[in-house]
């Protein structure tokens, strides 16, 4: 039996993401995540080697000393992707949440508003996302120069319309319903039911999204930083990493594999959490279990 | 009534659920005699659609299981009969389903001829040795005389029409004549008028007696409504949270009706001057039914023996049967 | 009763739906309701009944603002509700409350009974927080429900309880005429007779005059003092419950009440009810009576002519030439 409102909701889906199998493994990884970002410098075996270079024992195999061996530079390979995490999340949480302060709002308005506002602001976000990420991506990093700071913008101004798009449809959806139409009736003014009652009703689709967005935003900004787009050296990038390894893949396999794999995870991760929030917070799946 | 065509005797329903395992039909028995038309009664909730479900075979795989009781048609037994030949010989061909939605009953993509001629051809018999063509055009004819026994206004058009260029009352009309296409024995017809508004209704309700009466075809005709039953109806069943609660030829019924939730349900319709007398409290929870009698809960009768055991199901007349202890109820006002 | 003031005064309603094909082009013009015109006085409860199509739901979108009717007028308490600004109409509408189909329905899943009751009076904010909420508590006791229920969410509630508390929220605004949209129908007897029974109740506590729009008109005939009879956008026949039930002067009237299936005498014979097979209803656009197609008793000038509302000498109002010919 359900019970509860937003916050009881989400105690009870918590419960449920703890015990699913798939979800728990993405949380698991997202947590090592946040723990290796957090506590970088005490888990770093060599955390001056973000910054130091070694000529002398550049790329050396994994050992007891550098667990994931050496780059092409010396510095080791297991410090510089703890480090690397922080700039994973960073990049990310602020892509994300740009997205959502660019993309809920819109939808909300468009969605409530419909009509000929409605039409206008839906056409703009699909300009947005006719664009292919990687193109503008490149074409922000020519006029601006590449970094980190417009990877986060090249992927929020392509992620944004997704929100839109799906708080849209919700809110189209939403606006249908009897409570929101007996609001109307009430006298309710337009913030008053779109804050209180439609937002909070669109909360769980835009978490699951978030979560699989994230997943997503990394990999984007991986490949850009791959393409030399991004984060510049000798900052500990993921992507930048693999990029670094490629002159050397024949013989210095664990060069690529450490980046490589921890880019898997963590996108796997937030995948993993994200079908696990749909099947616990999506009403419609929902519904139809219990039927 | 000789031995009837279709007895359903004790069968027991259960589905699981997340809140455990729920008695949906809990030890239902009744009988359908040849021609005959049987309206179960009953509200939302009360099994009814799940009898009509358990009949035709057609329960939700995985959640349902049967756990006791025998449906038999024709001296079988459907729930032990094979899936395969069920679905070959028995349903919607010698079985047949009026379903309560017609807009969904319907492809819409594909015109009302089209998917008439195809069940022609799987599930309705045709003279030996006609195939190909012959067969086709035999299947035509008979189509186009049913439909005009249904007063579909010219059929031939009609065949070639969308679902969704006829009303709701002319599309119910074509799925009553599916029903009777295949010659049946039996048609179920699960609330077939509860989406129509009353004038239609009442051509509808005319139009099944009329064929049934015509084909010599027994209906189980489950509604929420008793006044329908009264009209159309040979014999009622009422049921409650997954019971037969009274069993009776409906002028037996009407004329003095033994269950305490049979007044309950004649005192809450609106009649003409009289208030209206709800049921107290809401439908047993199915998943936790009240131990003894179900509608104990519910009854303004109850007395201590009615949580100590469980009501028998007791004739009190000729073909009037009524679960009930105090047997000897009056009937109330109404 | 009928001295009791005129709270509604509808005049010549009339609300068409343009339905448009690609490219906006006009493809047909359906007159949801035509001509309509009837009063409510304080205290008195009026069903508005027909089938699927009648208009009848129609009626109560005009009157709460749903729809803005292309012609005619609303007289609420000798006032316009035609023509006024955001505002006004809001004031006004505090007065003039729609109950959807199912009030439970109304209620916000997310928020809970206590703050979903307090909302419509934050929304017109004329009282303070602690008066409030002592105005929810005395609404909700009411309605018959204890005061655990503020903390609880809609879903804890049963769809009876739900029901109430829909309406609860309604009554907070202490409005005077509630138009009850269907609010009976898909409902088990069990379950209308005790909406019945709410409806009646809260008719009394409160003072409320109702409009009681519904397809069902067993439903009707025990909760209404007046029934209008809608067919095709028009009210074809208007009076007292009584009388239009054991009278019916309209055509349609009779053929509809003839087709609700009812429980005889015992002994009684049984048959299904309704005039022998009616041709199905065309609606026909143009002049003339729009049941003629359907009617046994149409004359010539029914096909050309369409009739208009006549007061009959008990006070009825009935638009048919057949009733109004002598």
């Amino acid at each position: 039996m359900a019970r509860g409102g937003l916050l009881a909701e989400y105690r009870r889906a918590w419960v449920k993401l703890v015990r699913d199998p798939s979800s728990a493994i993405g949380m698991v990884i997202l947590t090592a995540l946040v723990l290796s970002a957090v506590l970088a410098p005490v888990l770093a075996t060599h955390p001056q080697d973000v910054w130091d270079v070694h000529t002398a024992e550049r790329l050396r195999p994994p050992s007891a000393d550098h667990y994931f061996g050496t780059d092409r530079l010396g510095s080791d390979i297991y410090s510089r992707i703890l480090f690397g995490a922080r700039s994973t999340i960073f990049v990310a949480i602020v892509a994300i949440v740009a997205s959502l302060a660019i993309g809920v709002p819109i939808g909300l308005i468009a969605g409530w508003s419909g009509g000929l506002l409605g039409n206008i602001l839906m056409r703009f976000s699909d300009i947005f996302l006719a664009v292919p990420q990687i193109v503008l991506a490149i074409a922000i990093a020519q006029t601006f120069g590449p970094s980190i700071e417009n990877v986060i913008l090249a992927l929020s101004a392509t992620y944004w319309p997704w929100f839109t798009r799906l708080v849209y449809a919700e809110v189209r959806s939403l606006k249908n319903e009897i409570f929101i139409e007996s609001l109307v009736g009430l006298g309710a003014s337009t913030p008053r039911i779109v804050v209180l009652h439609v937002l909070p009703n669109v909360m769980s689709p835009i978490i699951i999204r978030s979560s699989i967005g994230m997943g997503f935003t990394i990999l984007t900004a991986a490949t850009l930083s791959f393409l030399g787009l991004g984060a510049q050296p000798p900052d500990p990038e993921w992507g930048r990493m693999i990029s670094e390894s490629r002159e050397y893949l024949p013989f210095a396999w664990w060069y690529a594999a450490a980046p490589g794999i921890a880019i898997f995870l963590v996108v796997m991760g937030f995948n993993l959490l994200g079908d696990g929030l749909r099947d616990v917070l999506d009403p419609r799946l929902r519904r139809k279990v219990e039927k | 009534m000789s031995a009837p065509m279709l007895s359903v005797q004790q069968v027991s329903v259960d589905f699981a659920t997340e809140d455990g395992t729920v008695h949906v039909l809990d030890g239902v028995s009744l009988a359908v005699g040849r021609g005959e038309i049987v309206g179960l009664v009953g509200e939302s909730g009360c099994g009814k659609s799940t009898l009509a479900r358990t009949i035709l075979g057609v329960l939700p795989p995985h959640i349902s299981t049967v756990s006791g009781g025998r449906v038999v048609f024709d001296g079988e037994n459907l729930l032990d009969m094979p899936h395969r030949r069920l679905a070959r010989d028995v349903r919607g061909r010698r079985i047949t389903l009026i379903p309560q939605d017609p807009y969904q009953a319907f492809n819409p993509l594909f015109t009302v001829g089209t998917q008439i001629m195809d069940l022609m051809r799987t599930k309705s018999p045709a003279p030996g040795g006609l195939s190909g063509r012959a067969r086709k055009r035999f299947d035509r004819d008979r189509v186009i005389q049913v439909l005009e026994a249904v007063n579909i206004p010219s059929p031939a058009e009609a065949l070639k029409k969308l679902p969704h260029e006829f009303s709701g009352g002319q599309l119910q009309r074509l799925m009553i004549a599916m029903a009777f296409l295949p010659n049946p024995e039996l048609i179920i017809a699960d609330e077939p008028t509860t989406a129509l508004d009353v004038t239609i209704q009442a051509q509808i309700l005319r139009l099944l007696r009329n064929m049934a009466d015509r084909e010599g075809v027994a209906v189980i005709f489950t509604t929420h409504d008793l006044a329908t039953a009264y009209q159309l109806c040979d014999r009622v069943v009422v049921m409650y949270a997954g019971q037969e609660m009274e069993d009776a030829d409906t002028d037996s019924f009407f004329a003095s009706p033994r269950h305490p939730y049979t007044y309950g349900l004649l005192g809450s319709i609106p009649g003409k001057n009289a208030e209206v007398r709800e049921i107290p409290g809401e439908m047993a929870n199915l998943a936790d039914p009240p131990s003894g009698c179900r509608f104990r809960t519910r009854c303004a009768r109850a007395e201590v023996r009615c949580a100590e055991a469980r009501p028998p199901v007791t004739e009190c007349a000729a073909g009037h049967v009524v679960r009930c202890f105090n047997t000897a109820n009056e009937q109330v006002a109404t | 009763m009928t001295d009791n003031p005129v709270i509604l005064d509808v005049a010549g309603l009339a609300k068409h739906f343009t339905l448009r094909g690609p490219f906006g082009r006009v493809r047909r013009v359906v007159r949801a309701i035509d001509g309509v015109s009837f009063q409510v006085r304080r205290g008195e409860t009026l069903g508005i009944v027909g089938e699927s199509g009648s208009g009848k739901s129609t009626i109560g979108k005009c009157l709460v603002g749903i729809h803005e009717p292309d012609a005619g007028d609303l007289l609420f308490n000798d006032s316009s509700l035609l023509g006024l600004a955001r505002r006004d109409r809001r004031r006004v509408a505090r007065q003039l409350q729609y109950v959807y189909q199912d009030p439970g329905a109304s209620l916000d899943p997310r928020w809970k009974v206590g703050r979903l009751l307090e909302e419509p009076l934050v929304i017109h904010a004329d009282h303070g927080a602690a008066e409030r909420r002592e105005l929810v508590r005395a609404i909700l006791g009411a309605v018959k429900l204890p005061d655990a229920f503020l903390d609880r969410y809609p879903h804890e509630l049963s769809g009876g309880q739900q029901r109430r508390v829909g309406l609860a929220r309604i009554l907070t605004l202490n409005p005077s005429l509630i138009i009850l949209d269907e609010p009976t129908s898909g409902l088990d007897v069990s379950v209308q007779a005790a909406v019945i029974n709410l409806f009646k109740e809260m008719k009394a506590a409160f003072d409320l005059t109702y409009i009681f729009i519904s397809h069902d008109l067993s439903v009707v005939r025990i909760l209404c003092d007046r029934v209008a009879v809608m067919y095709a956008g028009r009210i074809v026949e208007i009076g007292d419950v009584e009388q239009v039930f054991e009278d019916p002067r309209h055509p349609y009237t009779r053929m509809l009440l003839n087709a609700v299936p009812r429980i005889g005498r015992p002994g009684a014979r049984r048959e299904i009810g309704g005039a022998g097979d009616i041709p199905a209803g065309e609606e026909v656009a143009g002049a003339g009576c729009p049941f003629q197609p359907r009617c046994a008793e149409r004359l010539p000038r029914c096909a050309v002519d369409e009739p208009l509302p006549e007061n009959l000498a008990d006070g009825r109002g009935v638009a048919c030439h057949a009733v109004a010919a002598p």
